[in-house]
């Protein structure tokens, strides 16, 4: 079973980041050894961090178009950082996983189920 | 597939010799680990050098003889890794250190396949380890044909399939006996199945990118019955999954979703499987003890036979349900059963097997409960409630065609309540 991981962090705590910081490495740190674990048992898919919501754009349908604009700039409490897929037998297990990263990180991480193409043939 | 410039008749060589040249390998030097990467090794070469020299007249020899080299280089750079060299000369026999012989005709006659599978499907391993080393030590595909029929990334297959042979190194490479048999074959048959349910995918165009896991699972059960030609169980399995293969081409329609078997065009079945997986079945049935695999593909077959959905044979079905169950403690027979109780006794029975099951809590919330109470609910006329557990059934489900089938079935039931 496919789960995806979203982890949330607080846009203002995003805006004070400091990349040098010994807390911003360390999480780093534990990012790729997390990903070196679940790729040796067998249960990584992929995992992304992402880019600053300042470069966020929007695609939207008006009328018969695609219309592109900058943003949102919302002022949400919480944007998605990071994004995991990975490839385990049971939810308990993705549980597990994601709550590692929110011990570690303290990032607020969201599990949902990936959907699959598959029928059951019982059915 | 790109990657191996091949004829189109030499792929099912190899991958039919695969097991039998792995067996012949670890029977004679043990190192099933080891013996495993030499056998793709070998198979990589053939596919190579076979398009062009043509295939050899005994082709499992030629694998068996590149195999064994590569085996042998494999040892030797381990050993020289641990600083044992020394002790690998002369734990080898010396023709090895040498050159092989051109032929190797003690090996050929033997059928190691049945101890290949029984490893592959270890009870210590992982369903997804044991299905992703089953694959490819006896399906004989490549790691990233493996994970392009899982979706996942190579290296994350490779390294179930490292994990597994770890796990199963130190066991024993025999064909269990006694009371061990039975439970190890089981634990067989479950990975087949498990590997016919992975690749029973919807539309055609996934078919395409994704490995055909459910043809794999075919042709590993028809070889896995070729060895055991009186096992009741095997033949149940290969009915099971030829008569449901058969069914394939009519499941999901136009619009990707799922088509229940009453709703499905019966001329676009297979009649060829379905006539095969019935003779199977009704040997099986008739020589061997029963088992859940047989009652399951009986099940089948009467569905497959029908000529019209209304010409089900309804009691029989619910017969074998209720026999089952003393084979399958799975809270998933009765809930089928309930479907066959309305069917011969009305829906307000079936209802009252899909309480009893609610209440026991086994089920509870699952999407297959709410999927038969919508069903049931339907054909009580009670379509203002069957529109509620369509859609709690709907949110439920992760597979998209079920879930747009379920969607349209409480379209349709909310449409009838107004």
């Amino acid at each position: 079973m496919k789960y995806m991981l979203l982890a949330y962090t607080s846009a203002a705590s995003w805006d004070e980041q400091d990349v040098s910081a010994e807390e911003v490495q360390a999480i780093c740190r534990f990012y790729l050894d997390l990903e070196r674990e679940l790729t040796e048992s067998g249960e990584w898919v992929s995992t992304e961090g992402l880019a600053d919501p300042g470069q966020t754009r929007t695609v939207r349908k008006v009328g018969d178009d695609a219309v592109v604009t900058d943003g949102p700039y919302v002022d949400a409490k919480e944007t998605l950082v990071s994004f995991a897929i990975v490839d385990c037998d049971t939810y308990d297990r993705a549980v597990e996983i994601a709550s590692r990263v929110v011990a570690f990180t303290g990032e607020t991480t969201e599990i949902r189920p990936v959907m699959d193409v598959s029928l059951d043939p019982a059915m | 597939m790109s990657d191996r410039p091949e004829l189109p008749d030499i792929v099912p060589i190899l991958r039919a010799e695969a097991p039998q040249v792995l067996g012949a390998l670890v029977r004679r030097y043990g190192h099933f680990d080891l013996a495993e990467d030499a056998v793709q090794d070998a198979l990589l070469a053939a596919s190579r050098h076979w398009p062009e020299s043509g295939v050899p007249d005994r082709p499992r020899a030629w694998l068996i003889r590149v195999g064994s080299r590569a085996l042998v280089d494999r040892l030797r750079s381990d050993r020289a890794r641990e600083g044992r060299e020394q002790r690998t000369a002369t734990e080898l026999p010396a023709d090895q250190l040498m050159s092989v012989p051109a032929d190797v005709p003690r090996d050929l006659d033997r059928d190691d396949s049945l101890q290949v599978l029984f490893l592959c499907c270890h009870p210590a391993l992982t369903p997804a380890s044991a299905v992703a080393l089953t694959l490819r030590a006896v399906g004989g595909l490549r790691t990233d044909e493996i994970a392009r029929a899982f979706l996942v990334p190579a290296k994350t297959i490779g390294q179930r399939i490292s994990r597994a042979k770890a796990t199963v190194r130190a066991e024993p490479f025999e064909r269990p006996s006694g009371e061990d048999f039975a439970p190890r074959l089981a634990a067989v048959l479950r990975v087949l199945y498990l590997v016919f349910n992975e690749g029973y995918v919807a539309s055609s165009g996934a078919a395409l990118v994704r490995t055909d896991l459910s043809a794999e699972a075919i042709r590993l059960t028809r070889m896995l019955h070729r060895i055991l030609p009186d096992d009741g169980e095997v033949a149940g399995m290969l009915a099971l999954l030829l008569l449901t293969d058969a069914r394939r081409g009519a499941r999901v329609a136009a619009d990707g979703s799922a088509v229940p078997i009453a709703d499905q065009d019966r001329t676009a079945w297979d009649a060829a499987l379905i006539e095969e997986g019935t003779a199977l079945v009704t040997r099986a049935m008739a020589t061997a003890p029963l088992g859940r695999y047989q009652i399951q593909a009986a099940i089948a077959a009467l569905h497959d036979e029908a000529a019209t959905a209304g010409d089900t044979d309804w009691p029989q079905i619910l017969g074998l349900y209720t026999l089952l169950e003393r084979f399958d403690a799975s809270p998933m027979v009765p809930l089928n059963r309930a479907v066959a109780e309305a069917m011969v006794h009305g829906p307000e029975r079936g209802l009252r097997t899909l309480d009893g099951l609610e209440a026991e809590g086994r089920l509870a919330g699952h999407h297959r409960l709410h999927a038969v109470r919508g069903h049931l609910l339907d054909q009580a006329g009670r379509p203002g409630e069957a529109a509620a557990s369509y859609d709690a059934a709907a949110a439920g489900t992760l597979s998209t065609p079920e879930q747009r089938y379920l969607r349209r079935r409480a379209a349709l039931a909310r449409e009838r309540s107004r």
